[in-house]
């Protein structure tokens, strides 16, 4: 029994043709779905409506305030000499899938390596970090959710600039996902609501916003270091359209 | 030809479970077919085609899943075997033996993930309810595919 998970699930050359296999026969099958979208109610879409009208204020509000931080940014930097800061390259995506599995948290998107999509590039879309590729085939990947214990984020806290790693809380169940990002400094003084967005360490380019602290304490086993819960700015049920960053 | 479309029903099923949003209101619980489809074949089919079927199903699952590859095709290959060795003991006819094996085959497949994502109360209270859901859904399987089977005919 542990053989074949060990032959099968590591990433071997036979186990990925055969995965590769049985995602282009079932991927047919999920895209006839598309032709099959779920109804909704008037209701539903007037208060969609609503909510969207006030966060669209909100977002002119910051655009505003930003525009003008920016402008403020850009002075200092060149006074400074620094490097101009370079945004990333993307390509956008469309979500056709979600996880076959209660146990773990993936979604499949319509870009693969035809589009420069690699295995290990961040995702994200305009509210922050969604996760990273994890399979490719031709046309389509499938991408690890943050979400997801498996996937972890060099993380940074936004104010105090203490270090740690983010990943997801077991598959267990609950109304609203949640993150944890472990290996905090046990001194730093951490709030309730302070940003946290990724370090640049390892595969997720740095100040990808990944959500706010809801709560901090103290590890209980070994009390070396702090355990912060991040409640995810990306609304992980609703993702429909991502940007894979290839560059 | 019964082979071919149990393959198709099984490819349709898991782009089914991919497909379909996660019922929040019941913490993001996903309902599962697979196992449902698993368990018919396994006490309607010969062994041998029952394992392959379950096999077949268990990597289509893995294959639209983050899961390590082989996981569960592992466990539904499993509960095939057993399900098709106490064929003899298990009356298929009867809801609770339908409800009952539905539920162990998605209880078996949640274990095995638990070897990897680790385990919590939480999960195992998923487990349990995702179990039921399981069951309710093989129930109501064996009823729509032996009726469609006694009005078609068994092709």
């Amino acid at each position: 029994m542990v053989s074949w998970v060990i032959f099968l699930g590591q990433p071997t050359a036979f186990s990925g043709k055969l995965r590769m296999v049985f995602v282009q026969l079932g991927t047919p099958f999920v895209k006839l779905g598309d032709y099959f979208p779920f109804v909704q109610s008037r209701r539903s879409l007037a208060k969609r409506n609503q909510e969207l009208t006030h966060e669209n204020d909100i977002l002119r509000q910051q655009i505003q305030t930003l525009g003008e931080t920016g402008r403020e940014n850009l002075r200092l930097q060149q006074l400074l000499g620094l490097k101009e800061h370079t945004s990333f390259h993307t390509v956008a995506a469309r979500v056709i899938g979600r996880d076959a599995s209660n146990w773990w948290k993936s979604i499949q998107i319509d870009r693969g390596s035809e589009d420069g999509v690699r295995t290990n590039m961040a995702v994200l879309n305009t509210d922050g970090l969604i996760g990273k590729t994890l399979a490719v085939t031709r046309g389509e990947a499938r991408v690890l959710l943050l979400t997801d214990p498996n996937c972890k984020v060099s993380a940074l806290l936004q104010d105090t600039r203490e270090p740690g790693v983010a990943s997801g809380v077991e598959a267990a169940f609950s109304f609203s996902p949640r993150c944890l990002m472990t290996y905090v400094n046990r001194d730093a003084k951490v709030k309730a609501g302070e940003g946290v967005i990724t370090s640049g360490l390892g595969v997720f380019p740095k100040g990808i916003f990944i959500g706010v602290v809801s709560r901090a304490q103290l590890n209980k086993q070994t009390g070396m270091y702090q355990d912060i819960e991040i409640k995810p700015a990306v609304d992980f049920r609703r993702v429909e359209e991502v940007l894979v960053v290839v560059e | 030809m019964t082979t071919l479309i149990a393959i198709a029903g099984i490819l349709i099923a898991a782009a089914l479970q991919e497909r379909m949003p996660t019922l929040w209101w019941l913490g993001s619980v996903r309902l599962e077919f697979l196992p449902a489809l698993i368990v018919y074949v396994s006490l309607t089919m010969h062994r041998g085609r029952a394992l392959a079927l379950a096999l077949v199903a268990g990597m289509a699952q893995d294959a639209l899943s983050a899961a390590p590859f082989g996981i569960s095709a592992l466990a539904y290959g499993i509960a095939a075997v057993l399900i098709t060795g106490l064929r003899e003991v298990l009356d298929r006819d009867l809801p609770w033996v339908q409800l009952g094996s539905g539920a162990l085959t998605s209880v078996g497949a949640a274990l095995m993930a638990f070897f990897v994502v680790g385990i919590s109360f939480g999960a195992l209270f998923k487990m349990c309810v995702v179990g039921f859901l399981t069951g309710t859904l093989t129930v109501m399987l064996f009823f729509a595919l032996d009726y469609s089977r006694m009005v078609w005919g068994n092709a």
